[in-house]
């Protein structure tokens, strides 16, 4: 028993089982109706029955949300370099930056989709948005918080600003870029999901939205938990990327107490 | 044979601006250390060692008062890179491994660091780390890290080294291998070394001069010579002369 409550796959494995029972044990013991609720063994058969329907809203969702997440974290990545690079760009751009991510993008997207146009551009554009601006902050925040005596170090050895920032900040900033680029790239899918939902022709915000127009409760789930594993894999992606750049770095190693 | 000075302290005060008004960390510093000599700075905490090791380094600029290092201001002599600095924490880079630690200031200076490799190398070799090239900083134990970075102050071999307590959080064994090594290091290369320290035994056993110092505000109180025959060994911390200076030593740092 102890070996089973300590091992990697047996907890999560556990809860899902019992979510499962409580889900299905719901819908026969208060009979709740299809419609409202369905049942796992109903997703299941929307999803191999029309697996190429799902296939093919979350490639375009895929596309908009990957697009969007490069584009805008390139330009926030560059950005933040700028204003960290110089102090004079930082006191000129750094209040527009904080204010600006306090901007809903669901209030914002339906007029970037009327300047951009009903293509996946403005899809993108979205998603661009929401990943630009955590970029831009934390690649900042990264790069002013090298160790001082790193610091130090580099003015003794009279490194030129150039290398300050290259071999010194660029490096010191890299698990806040990731902190960030986790972060987006969840956020990343959202945003395109609700560009969606707003005007579009494919893509899961699109699917989901024609099926609450006929009420076809399985597949808006079906849908729903695509996006989730989109998100997740998408997640799982940058963390992979991020323990190859970053293993130095102590926020990788195990809180013992 | 009559040296010529390397380091020339004038009348130095740093005061730091604080919530309170000035705090006075250094008051009317002076001091000469000739090329090629050993001189430590020992005294209480507070009393403006690491200031004084920070205004020669061009870490801190002097409020009143002169520094010459090699005839030149202190920003000149650290952009000609006249000095080298080894500081409390080792201050690696943990991204690197121990080559590409000791090849940084090669990289910062601008040089050909392939025509480096050799010498990277050779100063891996003498602080006893062949082996440990491709090992990262978190990989290896204090008293090796500390001697990733002796080796990282040594690679561009400037005239004059800076150690700010090198070995002060070292136990007292690595502590005294490492002042043995320091001193090999020291007697081949002949640089003028700075050396910070809280302990008055690895000060005799290493210095030439003795620079004691007190606090509130720091300044120096006296400097003692340490005239021991060199290269020297451990046997000098038998005799009488290396106890009369311990305690000489000590009654300065409690009075």
């Amino acid at each position: 028993m102890k070996k089973l409550i300590e091992s990697k796959l047996f907890p999560p494995l556990f809860f899902l089982v019992l979510l499962f029972v409580i889900w299905v044990g719901s819908i026969i013991i208060f009979k709740i109706p299809t419609y409202l609720l369905p049942s796992p063994l109903k997703i299941y058969k929307e999803i191999v029955q029309n697996f190429y329907l799902f296939v093919f809203n979350g490639y375009w969702t895929l596309v908009e949300a990957m697009a969007g997440y490069l584009l805008g974290g390139s330009f926030g990545f560059l950005l933040g370099s700028l204003l960290a690079y110089s102090k004079f760009f930082e006191r000129g751009f750094l209040p527009y930056v904080v204010g600006a991510t306090t901007i809903p993008i669901v209030a914002f997207a339906p007029l970037v989709i009327i300047y951009v146009g009903f293509g996946i551009a403005s899809k993108i554009v979205i998603a661009a948005i929401v990943s630009f601006f955590p970029l831009t902050l934390y690649t900042l925040k990264g790069m002013q918080s090298s160790d001082l005596i790193h610091r130090d170090l580099f003015y003794v050895l009279a490194a030129s600003r150039f290398n300050v920032f290259i071999k010194l900040q660029l490096q010191s900033a890299l698990p806040y870029i990731f902190t960030a680029m986790k972060q987006t790239s969840t956020i990343a899918v959202i945003a395109a999901i609700i560009a969606e939902y707003i005007q579009a022709d494919r893509g899961f915000g699109y699917l989901i939205l024609q099926s609450s127009y006929v009420m076809d409760i399985p597949r808006m789930w079906s849908a729903v938990i695509f996006s989730c594993l989109l998100a997740m894999s998408f997640y799982g992606l940058v963390v992979l990327i991020e323990r190859k750049f970053v293993w130095w770095h102590s926020s990788l190693k195990e809180l013992r107490i | 044979m009559s040296k010529i000075n390397s380091i020339k302290v004038k009348q130095l005060s740093k005061i730091f601006e604080t919530k309170n008004g000035g705090f006075e960390a250094l008051s009317d510093v002076n001091l000469e250390v000739k090329k090629g000599d050993f001189v430590s700075i020992i005294g209480p905490s507070g009393c403006g060692k690491t200031t004084l090791m920070r205004c020669l380094s061009n870490l801190e600029d002097a409020s009143n008062g002169s520094i010459e290092i090699n005839g030149k201001t202190p920003d000149v002599a650290r952009k000609d890179r006249d000095f080298g600095m080894v500081f409390q924490s080792s201050g690696l880079l943990s991204w690197r491994n121990s080559f590409d630690n000791v090849m940084l200031p090669v990289e910062l200076s601008g040089k050909d660091t392939n025509s480096y490799k050799n010498k990277v190398n050779e100063l891996l070799d003498l602080v006893s780390l062949i082996g440990f090239e491709k090992s990262y900083p978190h990989e290896l134990s204090g008293g090796m890290q500390q001697r990733v970075s002796i080796a990282r102050s040594l690679i561009l071999e400037p005239q004059i080294l800076f150690m700010d307590e090198p070995f002060g959080a070292l136990d007292h064994i690595t502590r005294e291998k490492l002042n043995i090594e320091l001193l090999n290091i020291w007697e081949k290369r002949k640089q003028t070394i700075i050396f910070i320290t809280h302990n008055i035994r690895e000060a005799i056993f290493l210095s030439d001069q003795i620079v004691v110092m007190e606090s509130n505000p720091g300044k120096i109180k006296k400097i003692l010579n340490v005239d021991f025959p060199r290269p020297r060994s451990d046997e000098i911390k038998t005799y009488s002369k290396f106890k009369e200076l311990e305690l000489e030593g000590e009654t300065l740092l409690k009075s």
